[in-house]
């Protein structure tokens, strides 16, 4: 033996490897492993790193993915308060809160897995269908913010879901919410017809609309011009004013001798008025013409 | 050469019955050499297998016997070579944190398009009389309209360490918020300012309850953003909407019709404003320079008459002036005086002439 350190050296590897799979086993990070003695839960163990095992067929080891999930409930049909048929599809994420209970109620492996999250969906279905029962549509869509009481409908539910999956499976589900949401086919083709008449409606108020605003608009622009045209003329007579009271002052000079000033203004508007477009009509009698007559005497003006 | 020690080698092995046992021997003394020889190489390349390489775009978490190596920031190895035990004992799990990564509602809120029917020559896809649950997804408005958008959410990795080991799936449960976010900002919001009028709010609706909702996990990502890639009314639904469209056109340009009409009217008011108020500026500015020019013309003539009123000088100074007026008028209608003092009638048919009030001023 001594001359064959290496048959010995392999021989205890693969004893040794053979042992260690017998007696230790690895959680690994984000896994749960329940330990089983003779079939009965003993422990659980939620921290990852090496642990001792008895041998089989003593002890068995049931190893769960215990990471955040994600599971997704079917479209169906539920009715609101309201009587309002409407789909929802709800998602879930969860993990397991309790390994032990977790096992007992729906068992290992992938069926376990699958079986629990059937189960949190009946869950779901009969929170969502409870809450949706007590609330009419608007609660649900409203474009006033402040009638929605769509998170408050899925805390309601959350609420009452995870009650329920921690006791009965020891499931912790830590977030719900619809993330689908529509009408049944049948029913979509109503909504479409009054979606129809709403468009007609506003097509038919935005040009009642244009027009109005048209009318509005063209009916401050020719009160604007008018006022910009009445505050002209007011500036116009006020220009007119103050050169009138001007013209007063200038008056003054004729005082001197009204008789004339009286004269030479006439003087003046005549000579104005009978201008290049002015027609005269003049007798003979009249200044200078009177020299046309026999016996030429004084003009009679 | 090469054949004298196998000769020789042959010629040293025991012949006989003890012959067989010593070839044995030889031959296990070889498997032995040759075991230990890929022994002793597996041992070197297990060793070795325990360098691992961390790529610049990523970073990995240690796992030894399931349980993360190091404290604190240690937690998470960064670019660069370290060696570590080799599995089983150690895992690696590496974790790309500077790649974007994109998710896609796709159909999740689209309407359904048969690959095999092509569009119509507007573009326009046929459609049924409804939309079929199982197949068309679209989410309800506000205004109980129904909607059909397609999202894209970029984001990057923040956390490996819960990115890669304290989710399932991150991207199924971020695929889920968002898709709550399209359904929860959908129904507070009507069709009209989700789709034309008010699309920014919309969007920031959505990115808003999005992030939220991932906070709320912890998932360990950065959202980088959320677009909107898609947009539509149904299908059934089209020249409805379109028809809104065209009278909102028709709105917009009556309006701005009305506009052009406002400014070219307020233009020719302010013209004519302008015009008339500079117009009786002159014309109150002639009106004084007129009445001074005649004041001192007045002063003139009173010093010419020496101050006393001379009846004769008024007299010629009167007929000097008929006669510039004679000759400036434009007709001169000159009738024979009635010699019996009877009174004679004549008609002439004159076209009167229209002056401004103002313009009589200057008269």
């Amino acid at each position: 033996m001594n001359k064959r350190p290496e048959i010995l050296i392999l021989s205890l590897l693969i004893v040794i490897l053979f042992v260690a799979v017998q007696l230790f086993f690895v959680v690994r990070e984000g896994e749960v492993v329940v330990v089983t003695f003779l079939g009965e839960s003993v422990k659980a163990h939620t921290e990852a790193g090496l642990y001792m095992r008895k041998p089989w067929p003593f002890q068995k080891n049931y190893s769960f993915d215990n990471r955040l999930r994600t599971m997704d409930t079917v479209y169906e049909e539920s009715v609101t308060f309201d009587q309002n048929n409407v789909l929802i599809g709800m998602y879930a994420a969860w993990r397991i809160s309790n390994p032990i209970k977790f096992l007992q109620s729906v068992g290992g492996g992938l069926g376990g897995v699958a079986l629990a999250e059937s189960s949190l969906e009946d869950l779901i279905r009969d929170a969502k269908n409870q809450v949706l029962g007590k609330n009419p549509l608007s609660s649900l869509v409203n474009v006033d913010e402040e009638a929605l009481q769509f998170e408050e409908m899925e805390a309601e539910i959350l609420s009452k879901v995870s009650l329920d999956a921690e006791d009965a499976y020891g499931i912790a589900v830590t977030t719900i919410g619809i993330h689908r949401f529509g009408f049944p086919e049948g029913i979509t083709e109503s909504v479409f017809t009054r979606m129809r008449e709403e468009r007609n409606a506003l097509a038919e108020g935005a040009r009642a609309e244009g027009n109005k605003e048209a009318s509005k608009i063209r009916a401050e622009a020719k009160r604007d011009s008018a006022k910009l045209k009445t505050q002209a003329e007011a500036q116009a007579i006020r220009a007119m004013a103050k050169a009138d009271a001007r013209a007063l002052t200038i008056f003054d000079a004729f005082n001197e001798d009204p008789e004339l000033a009286i004269f030479l203004n006439e003087l003046r508007t005549l000579e104005k008025v009978l201008n290049n477009n002015a027609t005269v009509i003049r007798t003979t009698d009249d200044a200078p013409f009177h020299l046309l007559n026999d016996g030429s005497g004084s003009a009679a003006d | 050469m090469e054949d004298a020690p196998i000769q020789n080698q042959d010629a040293q092995r025991p012949s006989g019955p003890g012959g067989g046992e010593a070839a044995l021997q030889d031959a296990l003394r070889v498997s032995f050499r040759v075991l230990r020889f890929v022994m002793v190489i597996l041992v070197v390349v297990y060793v070795f297998s325990g360098i691992r390489v961390v790529p610049q775009d990523e970073k990995a978490v240690v796992l030894i016997f399931g349980k993360i190596r190091g404290v604190g920031e240690d937690r998470v190895r960064g670019p660069g070579f370290f060696w570590t035990w080799p599995a089983p004992i150690a895992e690696i799990v590496p974790v790309k944190t500077e790649q974007v990564r994109v998710l896609d509602t796709r159909g999740v809120f689209w309407y359904f398009v048969d690959p095999l029917t092509p569009p119509d020559m507007e573009g326009n896809f046929p459609s049924g009389p409804t939309l079929d649950p199982t197949r068309d997804g679209y989410t309800i408005t506000g205004d109980v309209n129904l909607l059909h958008t397609r999202w894209v959410l970029r984001y990057k990795v923040r956390n490996a360490e819960s990115y890669a080991l304290a989710f399932q799936s991150v991207d199924q449960l971020l695929l889920n918020e968002l898709r709550h976010a399209v359904v929860r900002a959908s129904a507070g919001i009507s069709i009209d300012r989700a789709l034309r009028t008010d699309i920014d709010s919309f969007i920031r609706a959505v990115e808003n309850t999005c992030r939220k909702g991932v906070d709320a996990l912890n998932l360990g990502i950065l959202i980088q953003g959320i677009e909107l890639v898609g947009k539509s009314a149904p299908l059934q639904m089209t020249d409805a909407f379109s028809q809104v469209t065209i009278a909102e056109n028709n709105r917009a340009e009556v309006y701005s019709l009305a506009l052009r009409d406002k400014t070219q009217m307020l233009n020719e008011a302010e013209a004519e404003a302008s015009e008339m108020i500079e117009e009786a500026r002159a014309t109150a500015d002639n009106y004084i320079n007129d009445l001074e020019a005649r004041a001192d013309y007045f002063r003139d003539i009173r010093g010419s008459l020496d101050g006393d009123s001379d009846p004769f000088k008024k007299e010629l100074l009167l007929r000097e002036a008929r006669a510039r007026m004679a000759q400036n008028v434009g007709e001169n209608f000159l009738v024979p005086s009635p010699a019996d003092g009877k009174e004679t009638e004549y008609r002439i048919i004159l076209t009167p002439r229209q002056r401004s009030p103002l313009k009589s001023r200057d008269n």
